[in-house]
């Protein structure tokens, strides 16, 4: 007996399904466009041939984008920048998160209120480049990293976690002598792999995206990030004859396929570590509790 | 273990350390460490490191061969810099308020003026006379115009390539063989030969990226953004050609004869349109890499393809006019945070030493390049190999030779300098200065110019897409002298009456 439930169900169902295919087409399509426009031949890209398949394959644009000195350099600079800053992050993050999970903490609502209303009201960009310049930061990877260090969103998310873990645990190895530093290191981290990497995983993806504090704090080449550099050359690019200040600029900016290499050539890499870090989400979660 | 713990946290402070150590670091530190104080009467031992700033481009000025070289010929260490590609303007400004460090920074006209306008620059005119001695001999004293502002020069000029005209009309040649039309020439052949294009072909007869097409424009006497008559200057806007000339574009808009995504069209959308063979004629230049990208993909992409660049058109009193472009495009400032105001003007002046200035544009004879029946030729590779980004390390030009010299570094770009040399041979008969070429930026100039042109821009596109009639000039125009236009003019005809001709 077919009720109307099912016939609704299948609609309902089927909609989704219409619906989140054309969301992924969005962001698909012009992916594959720019994928297809760097390895084509530059005739076919200027001559608008390029829709979704690449026109006279080419690998030359790509080696040329990515094996040159300051993709290189740059991709370094993203490197460092995102190991450290997210080691670091991580580390301050769970220090300050561990403290704040305990209810006996004196004071924990007052540190809990500040740490949250920084997270709501900002200061604005003129005092925080005042701020970055006064302590000498300007110029240095530094001003990429301290400005920015704990995001009160993860430091929720790893507080949260700590207080959903059974106290039992921490009390029993308390009775054993143990420190709240041996606690925390040895017990409570290695119970909390998945929102460690969760947080992590934020962590690095923000720094490795991050071009605006660059954009504001680096001037020496050198130490420009990925980001900024492919965003340098793609602004670059956009320029008309009238706003340069010599015509030579013109004469030497990136091709277009050059562009698509240099953009796809920065998202390989996180396309490549996410679907890595992201089983850590669905394993499984404590293993070996409180028995009794 | 606590051990182990402590281990991490160590390894973390350690690697932390290396790390800010290795990076930029705060390199007032290093330069304040250097030389003794620049003021004292005997010259410093060794040559101070300077710092400097300029506009955005595409390599690291730090480990460019160029840099090398300018270090071999001057002596100095220079730590270069750049501005981000985007709002440059904001960011220079938030350098100067913060009391950033740079010895001498390379900045646009309007960067410039604002600096003046915020007493953030030193005038130089004491240091020029003292130890710039080849600044004065190469530059030219009307160019020095651009950066003087109540009698003191604030900024040394960088005067670009020359007099060139920029902008000139592709013309598809295998077309008009095809259908056995001639290069038009007058406005009126223009029209019959768009026409004919539309009806024997499916080919946009004209496809341009900017409203204010030259090529056209030519034929109802509007070239440059300011006109001289009885000593007064007077806008484009105000010219009798220009409600003729939109009038005239309307009109090939309405028939089809103008690409009909002109409202819309950027520079890449244009491209294209010529570059896959669907168009007969377009806006063109030698500029932008236009040539190299552009004509090897139509070539590909049609058979027997021929083009020619299409001169200015004439208008009813056979006369054609075009811009030539000339002027300021950069000028070298001194900040006043700068410890070495004597070196870098030494440092500038070493450069435009003559011979210096022409090793450092084009090498040696013989070597980078090769001077044949008065001209002068790259020799590739090796005029690459250290020059390649020369122009940007340079301050200003030898203002007599540069221009000739130039023309070996166009030369680098065979399918560039080849429409290059094409649109050039109308300077003699059509080309037109801007009066105001050499105008130093005023207040009214620096509030206003932009503006205007967007302003001009919009409305070019509304009349000629059929959006307005032309009938509302009249009210567009007051409403151009409203927006500050009024002001702007004012303040024109007050530079141009104080004026070194």
């Amino acid at each position: 007996m077919k009720s109307g439930i099912d016939y609704k169900q299948y609609l309902f169902n089927g909609l989704n399904y219409a619906l989140f295919i054309v969301f992924g087409l969005a962001t698909l399509v012009p992916f594959l466009h720019i994928l297809a426009e760097s390895l084509s031949s530059q005739v076919a890209v200027v001559s608008g041939k390029v829709s979704l398949l690449p026109v006279g394959l080419q690998w030359d644009t790509f080696k040329l984008a990515v094996i040159n000195n300051r993709f290189l350099n740059s991709f370094k600079i993203s490197l460092v920048l995102t190991g450290l800053g997210t080691l670091i992050s991580v580390l301050l993050t769970v220090l300050a998160a561990y403290p704040l999970s305990k209810p006996h903490l004196k004071g924990r609502k007052l540190f809990l209120l500040l740490y949250i209303f920084v997270m709501v009201f900002h200061g604005g960009m003129i005092p925080d480049y005042l701020l970055v310049k006064e302590l000498g930061l300007m110029n240095t990877i530094w001003s990429l990293i301290l400005p920015g260090i704990i995001w009160t969103f993860n430091l929720l998310i790893v507080k949260n976690y700590f207080e959903e873990l059974p106290e039992g645990i921490e009390e029993a190895a308390k009775i054993d002598g143990a420190s709240y530093n041996r606690m925390l290191f040895q017990i409570v981290l290695p119970l909390s792999t998945p929102v460690i990497a969760t947080v992590a995983l934020f962590y690095a993806v923000g720094y490795w995206e991050s071009y605006f504090n660059a954009m504001l704090y680096i001037s020496s080449p050198g130490l420009k990030p990925l980001q900024l550099y492919l965003y340098e050359m793609i602004t670059q690019a956009q320029k008309t004859l009238e706003e340069m200040t010599n015509v030579e600029e013109s004469m030497n900016i990136s091709t277009d396929s050059m562009r698509s290499a240099s953009v796809i050539a920065v998202t390989i890499p996180m396309l490549i570590v996410y679907p890595y870090l992201q089983k850590y989400f669905v394993k499984g979660i404590i293993v070996g509790s409180v028995k009794g | 273990m606590k051990r182990k713990s402590l281990l991490l946290l160590a390894c973390i402070l350690m690697l932390a350390s290396v790390l800010a150590a290795c990076s930029g670091g705060n390199k007032d530190a290093a330069n304040s460490g250097k030389a003794p104080d620049a003021k004292a009467t005997a010259t410093p031992a060794v040559k101070p490191e300077l710092k400097f700033l300029a506009a955005n481009a595409g390599f690291d000025p730090n480990k460019d061969p160029a840099a090398a070289l300018i270090e071999e010929v001057t002596g100095y260490k220079v730590n270069y810099n750049m501005l981000p590609a985007d709002k440059a303007d904001e960011k220079l400004n938030l350098e100067m308020a913060s009391g950033a460090y740079y010895d001498l920074m390379g900045v646009t006209k309007p960067q410039f003026a604002g600096l003046v306008n915020q007493n953030a620059i030193l005038p130089l005119n004491d240091l020029i006379d003292k130890f710039g001695p080849n600044i004065k001999k190469a530059i030219e004293t009307k160019v020095f115009n651009v950066t003087t502002i109540g009698g003191k020069i604030y900024g040394v000029p960088y005067m670009g390539n020359g007099e060139l005209i920029t902008w000139g009309t592709i013309v598809r040649q295998d077309v008009l063989d095809q259908l056995g039309l001639k290069m038009p020439t007058t406005l009126d052949e223009l029209y019959t030969t768009l026409k004919t294009i539309k009806e024997k072909t499916d080919l946009i007869p004209f496809v341009s990226d900017n409203a204010f097409i030259e090529s056209i424009a030519s034929g109802f006497g509007l070239s440059t953004q300011w006109y001289e008559s009885n000593g007064q200057l007077s806008s484009i806007i105000k010219q009798p050609g220009m409600p003729q000339y939109l009038e005239f574009m309307a009109k090939l808009y309405k028939e089809g004869l103008i690409d009909k995504d002109l409202p819309v069209s950027k520079l890449e959308t244009a491209k294209e349109k010529f570059a896959s063979g669907k168009a007969a004629m377009m806006r063109f230049g030698w500029g932008s890499s236009l040539p190299e990208t552009v004509l090897p993909a139509v070539e590909k992409n049609v058979p027997n393809f021929k083009y020619k660049m299409m001169s200015p058109l004439k208008g009813a009193n056979g006369k054609s006019e075009i811009l030539v472009d000339r002027g300021v495009g950069r000028v070298a400032v001194i900040p006043k945070v700068s410890k070495y105001p004597e070196d870098v003007i030494k440092f500038i002046d070493k450069k435009l030493e003559l011979d210096t200035f022409k090793y450092i544009g084009i090498g040696k004879e013989g070597v980078e390049y090769k001077f044949e029946n008065g001209q002068y030729y790259p020799i590739l590779p090796k005029f690459n190999e250290q020059r390649t980004n020369i122009w940007w390390y340079l301050d200003a030009v030898d203002t007599k030779n540069w221009p000739d010299y130039w023309l070996a570094r166009n030369r680098k770009n065979p399918l560039s300098n080849a429409v290059f040399t094409e649109i050039q041979k109308d300077k003699a008969t059509a080309g037109k200065f801007d009066p105001t070429s050499y105008f130093p930026p005023g207040p009214a100039g620096i509030k206003y110019v932009q503006s205007l042109d967007a302003m001009n821009k919009e409305y070019y596109i509304k009349v000629i897409a059929g959006a307005e009639n032309i009938s509302s000039f009249d009210k567009y125009v007051s409403s151009w002298d409203n927006a500050g236009g009024k002001e702007l003019t004012a303040e024109m005809n007050e530079l141009y009456r104080n004026a070194t001709k």
